[in-house]
């Protein structure tokens, strides 16, 4: 019911997927990982506010040294099914494409991104 | 460009910050602090990286992508809006895309339409860069010098508010001391100094300062050093800080130009260190800086002027008051003439005087008045032409299109319009703006850090103007179009009743802005136009027509005595005299508006003190000609003559009421106690001598050449070691600039030493010193002329739009018996009723506004009626004839063919 995730809303669940962060932390990773969504502060938190309301993410309690309005966010154990979820669905399209000859299969078609 | 000033940075904080507000309660509370962090946190990292204009530019995504957040978090609240949230780029952008090439091609279908646009917007935006530009460097640009608001003049009032800027040295010791209200006290004086050693001796402004005048203004040296106090040491003190122009110009601009000599004045002086080029004090003129002991600078040559530093925190009133109450013990070290007072002023050389920020901002308020009166007549077009897509408009709504598309895509129109008025509108204040400068006068480019020019805050400033004024101006036919009642529309009914009442009240209203706007302009120009016609007939008591102005410099070096110096003077003054065409030759110290030497001295008759406080004398030495040449009417008495005894004078109207003289000639005259006394022998007319809006100058006192500075000891000449003394040479000639290079010729083959320091028409100098006042109506005049222009071409537009929609009606009067002047008056009646509620808004809106013109205005009521009153008939006149065209057209109408017309 939920998917097809948007771009933004997968990749800030991914970004969340492996360690907790705060919102500017959020922005860098996905801009180094996926320059081309442009991801702006206010869209960020439009996704993040609706992602908090769904029960995907939750907020944690700030590091004491931090600015104070400063709030880091991890997965609930539901965001983090849905980012599994939304992974399959494009996981099936992949192999479909591969199927079809759309992607070589078992090569990668684009470098690693290194930075 | 420096990375992304903080001020901006704060204000886009500011700004987002407020947006946030937008949001739903809700979200505010959940997100709005985190939100705000993380911005500020892009913010920073951007101002590290990126220039200004590209701040600036990021800055705007930014906001407009939280507006469009905040309009998305309140529509949808608890939806997941997958639809319209970032999309991954590609779709939007290939929609936006098409959208504009759509745009694009319907603009290029209307060529005429678009280049009207285009022009009228872009000329409107050019003149506003092009004064934002001059609102940038003189007003918003930092202040070079460090803690700039804390800088106060010293100053000495007299019970009459003559100011006397004297130094005192043990009045420096004293203000040094208090602690408590002072953290640094420095003086300094602006004088001229010749500079030889190059092709021709060159006149070179230059100024005097106390060594901790420089770090105290905070700026550091581009090359070398600044002063120590170990630089005021006699025998120490041959050194100098020359100006980066200077350094270029005539020392190479190599960095070995440092510890090299200079001659000024004839002595040597080591170049200690090169000013940036931002660094320019006490004005532009300045180049040369050198060091003095305040103490021993006060004692000789004129008076210094006082700098000095609040203490932090302390505001100036609060200084004043200390000072006030320290006055007392003051007076002891040095006593004070009853009355006077010692007050603080804020410093007005680095900062701009609040007269230029006062002139700036009025021309910059004109523009903005000139902008919205081209907006206004480009929406009225694009109103009217907006009528033609109504059925378009209509079934595509019909169609389900949503409104926001639509609007989106009058929009892209919109911003395709301003993005090509910004081109054209930048490109040509670009090529303007130097022009702008070079008549701007001296005082409007002020203590600028950077040169005026169109640069990225400007461009930023003006793609930012162009791109509202775009949209705005489809606003208009925007809300027209969408409110279209579809099945009219759709019926395919156009003309006759195509003209709702809400769009001829909009088309109404906007003439109407148009002609408040130009008459308000108009009435600012008039009284500029009143003020500069009063500065022009102030009475300046000589003629300078036919008067040319030749200022040498000449060597006492060379020229030792007096005698020797007359005696050259007299030379090539005779020399000139027989020079064809001449019609008399005379040699003074000063010629107005420079007006000769400016002392302060209590005047004194054998009656008596003239007034109990010392007063601002204007010495002039000059040969007995000197009346006839500069034509400078005697009033009593007699002019001096070759055999008069040293100590005969002719003194000005003014200095003889302020002897309160009944009959003055033959009384005797001193200026000062220690003075010698003087003998009068005619009272001549005042002579405006410091130039037109001065009048300290009518004091005059007139003595020979050969007296030298016999008869005014404390007369203000230059430093004590000073070297070139400067003559004036008045020829009175029928032309004028032709005659110089004569007059050049015979000097030099007398003797090709003596430089020649300036020289032209006496006009020509008096006129310069009038050049703002000439400035500002200027300008004033070509907005308010275009302002006009537009405005009439909107009553034009919208009159001819009238008649064309009402051509049935006329048809029908006219075949009912209406007489063609019955249709005229129609007609006319209909656009000047508009033009006359438009009038009299402007000359409301004037009457409000017209008192921030008041210090820019020389002797004239900004409530002036005559102005008003004059200024609102020329507009009314000028909407009449604009008014004619689209009435006789209608009274043309065969009433025939009209009633046939749909």
């Amino acid at each position: 019911m939920f998917l097809p995730l948007t771009p933004a809303e997968f990749n800030v669940l991914l970004s969340l997927a492996d360690a907790q962060r705060h919102g500017y932390a959020i922005l860098l990773e996905i801009e180094q990982r996926s320059p081309e969504l442009r991801l702006r502060t206010g869209t960020l938190y439009t996704v993040l506010k609706r992602m908090l309301d769904h029960g995907w993410v939750e907020e944690v309690a700030a590091e004491k040294r931090d600015d104070p309005r400063r709030r880091y966010y991890r997965l609930t154990p539901l965001g983090r099914a849905v980012a599994r979820a939304e992974a399959a669905r494009l996981e099936s399209l992949v192999a479909v494409a591969r199927q079809r000859r759309v992607l070589s299969a078992g090569r990668r078609l684009t470098p690693e991104k290194g930075r | 460009m420096s990375h992304g000033s903080p001020r901006l940075q704060a204000f886009v904080v500011r700004v987002y910050g407020a947006l946030l507000r937008l949001y739903p309660e809700e979200f505010q509370r959940a997100c709005g602090a985190p939100m705000l962090e993380t911005f500020e946190a892009v913010c920073r990292e951007r101002a590290a990286r990126l220039g200004t204009a590209a701040y600036a530019f990021a800055a705007l995504a930014d906001l407009g992508d939280a507006l469009s957040c905040a309009w998305h978090a309140r529509r949808a609240p608890g939806r997941c809006a997958v639809a319209k949230v970032e999309r991954a780029g590609d779709t939007r952008m290939m929609a936006l895309w098409h959208d504009s090439l759509h745009a694009g091609r319907r603009l290029l279908a209307q060529p005429a339409l678009v280049t009207f646009t285009v022009l009228t917007l872009g000329f409107a935006i050019a003149a506003n860069a092009a004064l934002f530009s001059i609102v940038d460097a003189v007003l918003l640009r930092p202040s070079p010098f460090a803690g700039s608001d804390r800088l106060v003049n010293v100053v000495n009032y007299s019970p009459r508010g003559f100011t006397y800027p004297g130094l005192n040295p043990d009045k420096l010791r004293e203000w040094r001391s208090q602690r408590d209200i002072f953290d640094a006290v420095e003086a300094y004086r602006p004088l001229a100094m010749v500079v030889t050693g190059g092709v021709e001796p060159q006149e070179v402004q230059a100024a005097q300062m106390s060594p901790g005048l420089v770090a105290l203004l905070g700026v550091p040296p581009h090359q070398g050093r600044l002063f120590t106090d170990a630089d005021t040491l006699e025998g120490r003190d041959r050194v100098v800080l020359v100006s980066e122009r200077f350094w270029r110009m005539h020392l190479g601009g190599e960095p070995s130009a440092v510890g090299r000599p200079i001659l000024i004045n004839g002595a040597s002086y080591e170049v200690i260190g090169v000013m940036p080029a931002r660094f320019h004090f006490p004005s532009l003129a300045q180049q040369l800086w050198l060091p003095m002991d305040p103490v021993r600078m006060s004692r000789s040559g004129g008076p210094a002027i006082t700098l000095a530093r609040l203490q932090e925190g302390l505001a100036i009133e609060a200084a004043q008051e200390r000072i006030n109450s320290i006055t007392a013990q003051l007076e002891q070290a040095q006593p004070i003439p009853s009355g006077w007072s010692i007050r603080l002023r804020p410093d007005t050389i680095t900062r701009p005087p609040e007269q230029v920020e006062r002139a700036v901002l009025v021309l910059f308020g004109a523009v903005g008045l000139v902008l919205l009166t081209a907006c206004a007549n480009v929406a009225n077009v694009l109103l009217s032409r907006a009528v033609d897509r109504r059925r378009e408009f209509a079934i595509r709504l019909a169609l389900g299109a949503g409104r926001g598309r639509l609007v989106r895509e009058l929009g892209l129109e919109g911003l395709l319009l301003g993005a090509s008025a910004a081109l054209v509108g930048l490109a040509a204040a670009h090529w303007s703006l130097e022009t702008l400068v070079r008549l701007a006068p001296a005082s409007l480019s002020f203590v600028t850090t950077t040169p005026i020019a169109v640069d990225g805050r400007v461009i930023a400033f003006g793609v930012l103007l162009a791109v509202i004024t775009g949209i705005v101006c489809n606003v208009p036919p925007a809300l027209r179009l969408l409110n279209a009642r579809g099945t009219e529309a759709l019926s395919g009914r156009t003309s006759s009743e195509a003209a709702t009442p809400l769009h001829r009240r909009m088309r109404a209203a906007l003439v109407v802005v148009e002609v408040g706007l130009s008459v308000m302009l108009l009435v600012g120009a008039a009284l500029m136009a009143r003020s500069f016609a009063q500065l022009n007939a102030i009475e300046l008591g000589f003629d300078p027509d036919n008067l040319l102005a030749v200022t040498l410099g000449i060597d006492s070096h060379r020229y030792e005595t007096v005698a020797s110096q007359v005696a050259l003077l007299e030379d090539v003054a005779a020399g000139v005299a027989r020079l064809p065409g001449v019609e008399g030759v005379a040699v003074s110290s000063g010629l107005p508006p420079h007006a000769g030497d400016l002392s302060f001295a209590a005047a004194e008759t054998d009656a008596g003190l003239c007034g109990d406080e010392p007063i601002g004398i204007v010495s002039n030495l000059v040969t007995p000609a000197y009346f006839h040449v500069a034509r400078i009417a005697l009033i009593e008495g007699r002019p001096l003559r070759e055999d008069d005894p040293r100590e005969a004078v002719v003194i000005s109207r003014a200095l003889a009421r302020h002897c309160r003289g009944e009959t003055l000639v033959g009384r005797r005259l001193r200026l000062g106690p220690a003075a010698p006394w003087l003998t009068i022998v005619g009272v001549s007319a005042d002579v405006r001598a410091l130039g037109l809006k001065n009048e300290r100058g009518d004091l005059s006192v007139y003595s020979a050449l050969s007296a030298g500075t016999f008869l005014l000891p404390n007369m203000a000449t230059r430093i004590g070691d000073s070297r070139f003394v400067s003559r004036r040479l008045a020829v009175r000639t029928d032309r004028p600039g032709a005659l110089l290079p004569d007059v050049k010729r015979l000097l030099w083959s007398i003797d090709a030493t003596v430089p020649v320091l300036s020289a032209g028409p006496a006009t020509e100098f008096m006129a310069d010193t009038i050049r703002s006042e000439r400035f500002m109506l200027t300008l004033m005049t070509l907005f308010s002329t275009v302002a006009l222009a537009l405005a009439s071409a909107g009553i034009f537009g919208v009159l001819a739009y009238a008649v064309a929609q009402r051509t049935r009606e006329i048809g029908l009067r006219m075949a009912l018996g209406a007489t063609p002047r019955a249709v005229l008056r129609l007609v006319v009646g209909q656009g000047m009723a508009l033009a006359g509620i438009g009038v009299l808004v402007g000359l409301a809106g004037a009457f409000a506004l017209s008192r921030l013109l008041a210090s820019l205005l020389y002797e004239v009521d900004p409530r002036d009626p005559i102005a008003f009153a004059m200024m609102g008939g020329v507009v009314l006149t000028v909407t009449l004839l604009a008014c004619a065209v689209p009435a006789i057209r209608a009274c043309r109408i065969d009433p025939a063919t009209a009633l046939r017309h749909d």
